[in-house]
């Protein structure tokens, strides 16, 4: 301190020559009076006082005061801490729980919700989706159409378009025996520009690329650069076998470029000029920036504008689509950012609950120090100086919170990893960063005002006389603290009770989801993929003769009892889908056909699948080899075009291949196709239509490893060339549907279980507290003959009374703010009562079981004991 | 361990007597000092862990100020003499002291009546 006090200028020195020289007089007037001079010098020193103390005290005044006092504080504070280890670290804990939950979770929505994309200027960056109001909910737009707004748009200042990327439209990477599969793009010229990205070494595509007939040449992605290519930088301009075919590596894309999602290699369109006007084909999704200044809103007018023009010159195949404009950023985090800000908000009542805990712990101490506080009051500390002094203890104590807290996120952020993955978009972005550390301390700051000022006011308000009064015997706490404390503990039940009916009510929903029968029997199916090379099989009857052959192998392979193929499985994200006419009815054109999903199978697939045939029969294989023109649809097909009627023998056209009418064969069971909480689609089975990827399905004696083994070897026997990839079981495709759902519930589960734990110590410390306090009264009461039945019934009945007000304020909260999960739920009601009544009733449990321990301890109070203790 | 504070007799004493002291003439901190001890005979002990500390706060107040200058004696001392800030000061709390003693007196006097 003397050091800071240099600071201020010379003024330390000054006042030690001073001392120094009074030092001297006083010496040489006590030798003056006879002391021998070589005591007197040791004599004055004894009587001057510590000199160091006294130049310091003096030096203090200099120095700023709130720096003087705030050392002092400070010292003083980790005195007050080591006085009482106990409590100090039940706060300390208490606060890294709720800190570091809160900052595990913020870095979570950070990196999914609030990062930008990682391109340049991604906020003027949007999506171009089509959609059609009789049941297409999302798709992309035709080439034609694509061009056409490209050109005629007034609100992009770049446009382009490309294939999105789904589980069917992978190439084989390689040479011939390579199982590299991977996901690719085609790409307009004008894709890496929209984005503002440049390739981190070569170039991308050529004009001349981009036209049918340009050189076969593609952009690899970093990750695909390092691990199939070594890194190697003479790589670009050599030729890769895509999908048995050579094509030239231009360029490859910087670290982290990975759009659209999972894709790793870039193509030219290629596309021939039919291809560029068609209008039917809805292939191709659109990227658009955004012009300056304009807004989402303003895109979405100019296309809707755009789109009545289309419809009025191409009616047969631009009407009845719509085009839809959204945030790029939506595309990616869209599906989960109700269910992560939902999560912010459980963990954020954690630590309101965790920070009316800490309040309460201190409050009690608050109390216990009351008497030290009068007497300091009484010797001339100011209210101010007191509030400081608490209010230090409490910053030292959130301080030591949060450093234990970040250590708890990143243990969180381990097991979030675990959980997160693969359910949540970008999740591979979050980490413990400098963004997130900065949010801890901010969440910390505001967790020391809250739970400082309570208790650093109420210390220092206390009237001296009382306090002095009331001496060691606690019989009379005053009743403002008491109100305090049990205010506190009501709103600790109140915001576990949030916490509780969020969880219950997600449960609910998983438990409904998890009863939701997705139309086939899931367990002991295992699914693997196969990709024919192109350069093999260019023909389709060529892939329809290797899958009957395959097939055939298969059944007859010890261990598998049922095996078929589809081009799309159900619950795998992938659509498929196309519009159709039924015959006799008035043939409607492209634009306003019906449309229903179309999935293509083997004959076998529904007896793999396990799906009821409702009427008629299924493909046999002599339909698929002699390509008879029928088709199966599922029930809810059946009741949308032919309710109350037999639909078997009835006939329907697709619009793209008019000259080939279908007859209906047989109605099976509907599929959950896109997610269990979906209804199940009109959809339509065709036993042919192979593209060159196929899932297989098997089902069988073998576990999953010894299936895919089967299907490798018998595969390779056929045709080594062809790569089995994607192992997979149908449960595990049910479960993996339900990721987000089981992330939610999870966290959820853990903050409400957190939020029931604190809760249930606050209310334990209170009554112990009040017990304790208590004693004597107590005393008093069993020495005057009352039943120590009563006395616990006391006790216990203070312990529900504060539970019960706390369940009445939580639920009326809980209602209005279970609202918002509403979108999260299956066929639950965020008010299900049910629910409320559940957690409501585990909350009294918990809670008589917290007031249960310090009940009992009142009634073995011995009155004598008691009596005598004042 | 330092030793506790030396409680003034009431709050702002001590500071009173400095002033009073000071405003007759300038004195270095061991002159004040004996000089308080004498002129109370020997009833008011000043300590000194008490003095300096009053001594730089009222620096700081702006009520004194201090200057080295060489005693009779030739020791180089620190001496301090009142401004006219400490003497409006001084003067304040000695007309309250006044009212306050007398109204002690009253309290401590023979009842009337």
């Amino acid at each position: 301190m003397r050091r800071i006090a240099r600071w201020f200028g010379g003024k330390d020195e000054d006042l030690a020559l001073e001392i120094q020289q009074h030092l001297d007089e006083l010496t040489e007037a006590l030798v003056e009076s006879g002391v021998p001079r070589e005591e007197a010098a040791a004599a004055a020193r004894r009587q001057f006082g510590n000199v160091t103390s006294i130049a310091e005290r003096a030096g203090d005044v200099w120095v700023a005061a709130w720096l003087a006092g705030a050392l002092g504080d400070a010292r003083s504070s980790t005195r007050q801490l080591r006085r009482n280890p106990l409590l100090a670290a039940a706060c300390v804990m208490t606060l890294a729980l709720g800190i570091g939950a809160n900052a595990a979770i913020f870095s979570t929505v950070d990196a999914v919700l609030l990062r930008p994309l990682p391109f340049t200027d991604p906020g003027r960056l949007v999506l171009v989706t089509e959609y059609s109001p009789d049941g297409v909910s999302k798709t992309g737009s035709p080439l034609g159409r694509y061009v056409a707004r490209a050109e005629q748009n007034r609100v992009f200042s770049e446009s382009a378009a490309y294939w999105n990327v789904s589980g069917s439209n992978g190439l084989v990477f390689g040479g011939a025996t390579s199982a590299e599969r991977l996901q690719f793009s085609m790409v307009t010229n004008s894709f890496f520009g929209v984005l503002g990205v440049e390739p981190a070494s070569g170039r991308t595509f050529l004009p001349s690329e981009e036209r049918a007939g340009g050189a076969n040449v593609f952009v690899a992605s970093d990750a695909l650069w390092r691990r199939l290519l070594g890194a190697d930088p003479h790589a670009i301009g050599r030729t890769f076998l895509l999908d048995g075919e050579p094509y030239t590596l231009t360029g490859v894309m910087p670290a982290g470029f990975s759009f659209p999602v999972g894709c790793d290699v870039w193509v030219p369109l290629g596309a021939t000029a039919a291809a560029m006007g068609d209008r039917v084909s809805h292939q191709y999704w659109m990227i658009g920036r955004l012009r300056p200044g304009l807004r989402v809103a303003d895109a979405q007018a100019d296309l809707d504008a755009l789109q009545r023009r289309f419809a009025a010159a191409y009616p047969a195949t631009d009407a009845n689509w719509l085009p839809r404009v959204q945030p790029l950023l939506d595309e990616f985090v869209g599906g989960v950012r109700t269910a992560l800000w939902v999560l912010f908000a459980a963990v954020g009542f954690v630590l309101l609950i965790a920070c009316t805990n800490v309040m309460n712990l201190l409050l009690a101490r608050a109390v216990a120090r009351e008497k030290e506080f009068a007497v300091r009051a009484a010797l001339g500390a100011g209210r101010g100086r007191l509030i400081r002094q608490t209010f230090a203890e409490t910053l030292l104590l959130v301080a030591l919170g949060t450093a234990a807290a970040l250590v708890v996120a990143s243990w969180a952020l381990h097991g979030l990893a675990v959980l997160g993955a693969g359910s949540l978009p970008r999740f591979d972005h979050v980490r413990l960063d400098a963004t997130v550390v900065l949010y801890a301390i901010a969440t910390a700051l505001a967790a020391a005002l809250l739970v400082g000022l309570v208790p650093a006011l109420h210390a220092t308000g206390t009237r001296v006389h009382d306090a002095l009064q009331r001496g060691h015997r606690m019989a009379n706490v005053s009743s403002r603290t008491t109100t305090l404390r049990n205010a506190l503990v009501i709103a600790e039940v109140a915001f576990t009770l949030v916490l509780l009916a969020g969880a219950g009510l997600m449960l609910r929903s998983f438990v409904r989801l998890r009863q939701v029968d997705p139309g086939f029997e899931a367990a002991g199916v295992v699914t693997v993929r196969i990709a024919l090379p192109d350069a093999g099989y260019p023909r389709l009857d060529q892939r329809t003769a290797f899958l009957a052959r395959l097939l055939d192998r298969l059944h007859a392979t010890p261990g598998v009892l049922a095996a078929g193929a589809t081009d799309r499985l159900p619950l795998s994200g992938e659509r498929n889908w196309g519009r159709i006419n039924i015959e006799g009815r008035p043939v409607l054109d492209a634009a306003h056909a019906p449309s229903v999903e179309g999935r293509g199978v083997s004959a076998a697939y529904f007896r793999t699948l396990g799906m009821p045939i409702l009427r008629g029969r299924t493909f046999s294989d002599a339909d698929i080899a002699a390509r008879r023109p029928v088709v199966v649809i599922n029930q809810a097909m059946a009741e949308r075009f032919w309710p109350g009627a037999d639909p078997i023998g009835r006939r329907l056209v697709s619009v793209y291949h008019p000259a080939r009418p279908l007859e209906v064969i047989g109605v099976v069971g509907n599929v959950k196709d896109f997610a269990l909480d979906e209804d199940s689609p009109a959809e339509m089975y065709s036993p042919y239509g192979w593209w060159n990827t196929m899932n297989l399905v098997l089902r069988g004696g073998l576990d999953a490893a010894g299936l895919a083994a089967a299907v490798r070897r018998e595969v390779a026997t056929i045709d080594p060339e062809v790569p089995v990839y994607g192992l997979t079981t149908m449960s595990g495709l049910v479960a993996h549907s339900l990721g987000r759902q089981r992330f939610e519930l999870w966290l959820f589960g853990l903050f409400a279980a957190m939020g029931v734990a604190l809760a249930a110590i606050g209310l334990y410390g209170v009554l112990a507290f009040s017990v304790g306090s208590r004693t004597h009264e107590i005393g008093v009461r069993l020495a005057l003959g009352a039943e120590r039945g009563r006395v616990l019934r006391l006790v216990i009945g203070q312990g529900l009374t504060l539970v019960l007000l706390g369940l009445a304020i939580g639920t009326a909260g809980s209602m209005a703010l279970t609202r918002v999960m509403a979108v999260l739920l299956y066929r639950v009601s965020p008010a299900d009562p049910l629910t409320f009544a559940a957690v409501s009733a585990v909350l009294l449990l918990v809670g008589a079981a917290a007031s249960a321990v310090p009940a009992i301890r009142a009634t073995q109070v011995d009155p004598v004991v008691a009596l005598r203790s004042d | 361990m330092t030793r506790p504070d030396q409680r003034d007799l009431f709050p702002g004493a001590l500071e009173m007597m400095i002033l009073q002291t000071l405003k007759r003439r300038p004195l270095h901190g061991y002159a004040l000092a004996q000089h308080i001890k004498r002129t109370s005979d020997d009833q008011l002990q000043i300590e000194e862990g008490s003095l300096y500390p009053a001594l730089q706060r009222m620096l700081k107040r702006g009520w004194l100020r201090a200057a080295w200058s060489v005693s009779s004696t030739g020791r180089r001392i620190r001496v301090y003499r009142l401004t006219p800030a400490g003497r409006t000061h001084l003067e304040q709390e000695m007309s309250s002291f006044e009212r306050m003693l007398r109204a002690v007196a009253r309290v401590l006097g023979p009842a009337e009546g």
